[in-house]
């Protein structure tokens, strides 16, 4: 691949003013940039991960599991194995947010607080409010992220050093030209 | 951390970047630039009523130019809206739990991101390829109906906007929530993104109470609408507007994929909006078409897949007119099996909708249907096959051009073979029961829907930037970026791949931590591709600006291979015409249809002959030389049946295999059907591939070529001698077909066909 030879090929002709000979060029406008973006793809998701881990943890995102609730019909048994729950085995919190599923139409809400069937829970159950039954889950449990926060700034400078590589060309082709008008004068 | 916030804000931030990018290159060029620099004829600001005047331009223009990039600008919209999804979708993957985001938004992600993608992304962009192109390169005025053609553009934006409302009511709701009391917003919490999987299958979709899947519903119909408009026009345009010199036989290779693109369109489409409609009805007006007592859930996969393949190859076939288009130019020779292309084109709009229970395997339908679809899914691999064959034999002894678009097209046939072969596998039944939820069919459908169809669009942006612009594109930056969207395409999906292998399950939001090592590189490659999209973007917007003005009509060096073809003859012309003078567009009005003359052959039917007389003709010659090979196998099959060395329940199988009842007598029918078509189609294709000078030699290499599938599919029990005499008698009886197929054929004088001249 060398855009040299340049009769049969679509691509440049040699510009006026590229100083170097070829090797050099075509690291600095293929390789350099290359290895820049590798850089930066990798930096992305270090610093996602060591910077959501902060966010997580100062703004409390993570931990209250969502539970999802569907009323059963008569005689409705989402499957043989799920259990039933009394009402009143259910801890302050699962009822708040069980209640407030109910409500929403999405049929969904957060438990916010002590959460006692959380095994249980998680396979699912039969509960009866008010005489009507529903089959109630733990629809997300909302876990916390685990990793390093130095990795932010590892992924950081990766960004930065990648963003460098990928503007080798131009950089590379002004300083070239800078270097020429001045052997020029 | 809420999804949609973020991502509204990738998204404003990807589309703010593109406008500074312009702002900042105008400005630039006001500029004296030190080397004399590119004269600026009226740059100043944009005053309000020149910016008013734009807008009732750009949104009331009937002008297939200016409709086809309004249709381009839009996929891209949607492209970069459900690339940010698939962002998010890998980022959320570099965790084995969901704690990045929840399962729920999860689910979301992967169902916006394939609607977007597949439905407001891929056919927009090829409908304003083709809206541009088109009518140039058949020497049209415009399209056949100018009008209908805006009012099928203009139908997505709000299609798009439906489907999408979930997002953008959460967005809202949450920056309203900043002023006003959250109680009120409670009808913006509600709408949230359906989180269904693309293929909305029921009786999820008609349980779940998110309304915003009625939006959803709403959105697809009228995109369906649209694209249904879309195809008639170019259908029409195809059939009437082509001037006197184009007939069917020099019809240029990309029209001929968006004829048959649009015809699977008005197939497929009305099929997908009655579906919806009904599903549409199930969940609100209490009709039970797929309700289990009804219809039944597995309706809704029969009608959704009738579509659903048939979409797959309307995605398909206009980036395979590209490339046959475009590879060309870039290795300097003809396209290689023209015909054949068309033929086999044509037999993919056929065939598609015939296979589509191949994505019901694991859905437990009768058996013996399965197999069939089973045979008809192999068998559509026969004509893409082909098409591959042929452009690989046009890059051979070619004069190859490094370019963006040579290292697109090459890099997209690569990576279209990984996945046609992978494809193949998964048609098989009991590899599909395997696989048929794991990452090994997201791996094997993205280095499709990745691997050609994007890079085709690209490669074409390349190539026809000059005509659009008049101004060359960055070409180091090209090349570069082309060179990452290949690398960058297949290292992500060849791991997905990988994973698929592992059995890792698909649509999950949760892994098992052993996987995490491969998903973390598969987010490093989708990274690379985002990255490659945005200085694509870049270099599209500068170099809007910046780029080298084009000297010359022909950038491509066309000439030099008498590929100059009508779209680029318009282009000089306009340039003669236009140049130092700001182009002006003139005010005439047009006739959407214009009779047809004298000269013209007067009728469709008149126009449709000459071509079916040449696919009759060859068809023909095959199906007699088929007839006659299978006649002389026959007669050695009945001597290895009378030596005890074929057994006849061979045949029995054959029938079987194909859903008929089990006889010998179908079975032999459906093989002399066979012989009559499939075969020698592939033999007219093929035989250019093969050694021998001589029909008859390459006949015998042929049909030893496929012995090899017939011992395998026809062998009963035999062992020990028996099973040597067997393949005796296999090789003997397709020696003896071979021979007479070619010998027919060469009779008629049908192989060796030559590819119809691209220039008029
Ligand atoms: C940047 C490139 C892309 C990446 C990284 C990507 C990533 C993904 C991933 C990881 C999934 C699987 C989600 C899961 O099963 O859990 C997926 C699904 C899908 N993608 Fe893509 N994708 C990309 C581009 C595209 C394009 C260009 C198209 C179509 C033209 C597309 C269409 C689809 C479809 C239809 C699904 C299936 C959704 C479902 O299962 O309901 N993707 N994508
Ligand atoms: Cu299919």
């Amino acid at each position: 691949m060398s855009s040299d030879e340049s009769d049969d090929t679509a691509e440049d002709p040699p510009v006026e003013g590229e100083p170097t000979e070829s090797g050099e060029s075509f690291a600095l406008t293929y390789v350099a940039p290359f290895l820049g973006v590798l850089l930066i793809a990798v930096g992305i998701p270090l610093a996602i991960l060591g910077g959501y881990v902060v966010v997580q943890d100062t703004l409390n995102l993570c931990g209250d599991p969502s539970i999802d609730v569907r009323a059963l019909g008569d005689e409705e048994r989402p499957s043989a194995a799920v259990g039933e729950l009394e009402y009143g085995e259910l801890s302050q919190a699962e009822q708040r947010a069980l209640e407030q599923a109910i409500g929403s139409p999405l049929e969904e809400a957060t438990v916010e607080g002590e959460m006692e069937n959380r095994d249980v829970l998680l396979e699912g159950a039969v509960v009866e409010v008010d005489g009507e039954r529903y089959y109630v889950r733990i629809a997300s449990l909302n876990s916390c992220l685990r990793a390093e926060p130095l990795l932010f700034p590892i992924g950081m400078v990766g960004i930065l050093l990648g963003i460098v590589g990928v503007l080798t060309p131009p950089i590379y082709r002004k300083m070239a030209g800078f270097e020429e008008r001045i052997q020029q004068r | 951390m809420s999804r949609a916030v973020i991502q509204v804000s990738l998204f404003v931030a990807i589309l703010s970047g593109c406008f500074l990018t312009a702002y900042f290159a105008r400005r630039r060029r006001t500029d004296p630039s030190p080397d004399g620099g590119y004269a600026a004829i009226g740059e100043r600001g944009l005053t309000w009523s020149e910016a008013k005047a734009a807008a009732i331009r750009w949104t009331t223009t009937t002008n297939h130019r200016e409709i086809g990039l309004l249709y381009i600008a839009f996929g891209t919209v949607a492209a970069i809206w459900g690339g940010t999804d698939a962002m998010m979708i890998r980022t959320h993957l570099l965790t084995p739990e969901a704690n990045i985001w929840t399962e729920q938004t999860y689910n979301e992600l992967f169902t916006m991101h394939g609607l977007t993608m597949l439905i407001f992304f891929v056919a927009p962009v090829f409908f304003g390829i083709g809206n541009y192109f088109l009518p140039l390169l058949i020497g049209a005025d415009d399209m056949a109906f100018p009008r209908l053609n805006a009012v099928g553009f203009w139908m997505l934006p709000p299609a798009l906007l439906l489907s999408r409302l979930g997002i953008l009511a959460e967005v809202t709701g949450k920056s309203l929530a900043l002023v006003v009391p959250e109680g009120w917003l409670t009808i913006l919490y509600v709408l949230r993104e359906p989180a269904l999987g693309w293929t909305l299958y029921t009786p999820l979709s008609t349980t779940m109470p998110d309304p915003q899947i009625n939006f959803l519903l709403l959105g697809l119909h009228l995109s369906g609408i649209a694209t249904t408009i879309a195809a008639i026009n170019f259908i029409t345009t195809i059939v009437y507007e082509r001037t006197s010199e184009i007939g069917w036989a020099n019809l240029d290779i990309f029209s001929w994929n968006m004829l048959v693109t649009s015809a699977l369109v008005i197939f497929a489409f009305p099929l997908l909006g009655t579906a919806l409609l009904m599903l549409l009805f199930d969940r609100n007006f209490g009709t039970t078409f797929f309700a289990t007592e009804g219809g039944g859930p597995v309706l809704w996969q029969h009608l959704f897949w009738f579509w659903g393949h048939p979409e797959v190859y309307i995605i398909f076939l206009p980036a395979a007119g590209l490339m046959s288009l475009i590879l060309p130019k870039f290795v300097g020779r003809k396209l290689f099996g023209f015909k054949f292309i068309v033929y086999s084109t044509i037999a993919i709009g056929v065939l598609s909708f015939g296979v589509w229970a191949h994505h019901m395997f694991a859905t437990g339908i009768d058996p013996r249907i399965r197999a069939s679809f089973m045979a008809t899914s192999i068998a559509i691999a026969v004509p893409s096959a082909i098409k591959v064959f042929n452009w690989i034999t046009t890059i051979w002894n070619g004069n190859v051009k490094l370019a963006a678009p040579t290292i697109l097209c090459v890099g997209g046939i690569g990576m279209h073979i990984y996945g046609g072969i992978t494809g193949v596998f998964l048609a098989v039944i009991p590899v599909d029961i395997i696989y048929h939820d794991t990452y090994y069919v997201v791996g094997h459908f993205h280095l499709i829907v990745m691997g050609i169809i994007p890079l085709m669009m690209f490669a074409a942006s390349y190539y026809w930037y000059p005509l659009l612009t008049g101004r060359l594109y960055d070409r180091r930056l090209a090349l570069f970026q082309s060179t990452l969207l290949v690398t960058g395409s297949a290292l992500t999906f060849v791991t997905l791949m990988a994973l698929g292998f592992l059995e890792h399950p698909r649509r999950y939001a949760t892994y098992p931590a052993e996987f995490q090592n491969l998903h973390v590189v598969a987010t490093v490659g989708a990274y690379i591709i985002g990255l490659s999209v945005m200085l694509w973007l870049y270099n599209m917007l500068w170099s809007y600006f910046h780029g080298e003005p084009v000297e010359t009509a022909d950038p491509w060096d066309l000439k030099s291979t008498n590929q100059f073809t009508r779209e680029w003859q318009w282009f000089e012309e306009k340039l003669e015409r236009e140049r130092g003078i700001p182009p002006s567009e003139p005010e005439e009005v047009r006739r959407s249809y214009v009779p047809a003359q004298e000269e013209a052959p007067p009728s469709l039917y008149g126009r449709i002959v000459p071509v079916a007389r040449t696919v009759v003709s060859d068809a023909g010659a095959g199906a007699i030389g088929g007839f006659v090979g299978t006649m002389f196998m026959t007669g050695v099959l009945f001597v290895a049946v009378a030596i005890g060395a074929f057994d006849l329940e061979a045949f029995a199988d054959l029938a079987a295999l194909v859903g008929l009842p089990a006889t010998v007598g179908l079975g032999y029918a459906v093989f002399l059907v066979g012989g009559m078509t499939v075969w020698p189609l592939l033999f007219l294709a093929l035989g250019e591939y093969l050694p021998g000078e001589l029909s008859f030699v390459t006949g015998l290499w042929y049909s030893t070529v496929i012995a090899s599938g017939f011992a395998i599919a026809f062998h009963t029990d035999q062992l020990g001698l028996e099973l040597v005499a067997y393949l005796l008698f296999v090789l003997l009886s397709h020696w003896t077909y071979g021979l007479g197929l070619a010998g027919t054929i060469e009779y008629f004088g049908s192989r060796h066909p030559s590819p119809p001249e691209d220039q008029p």
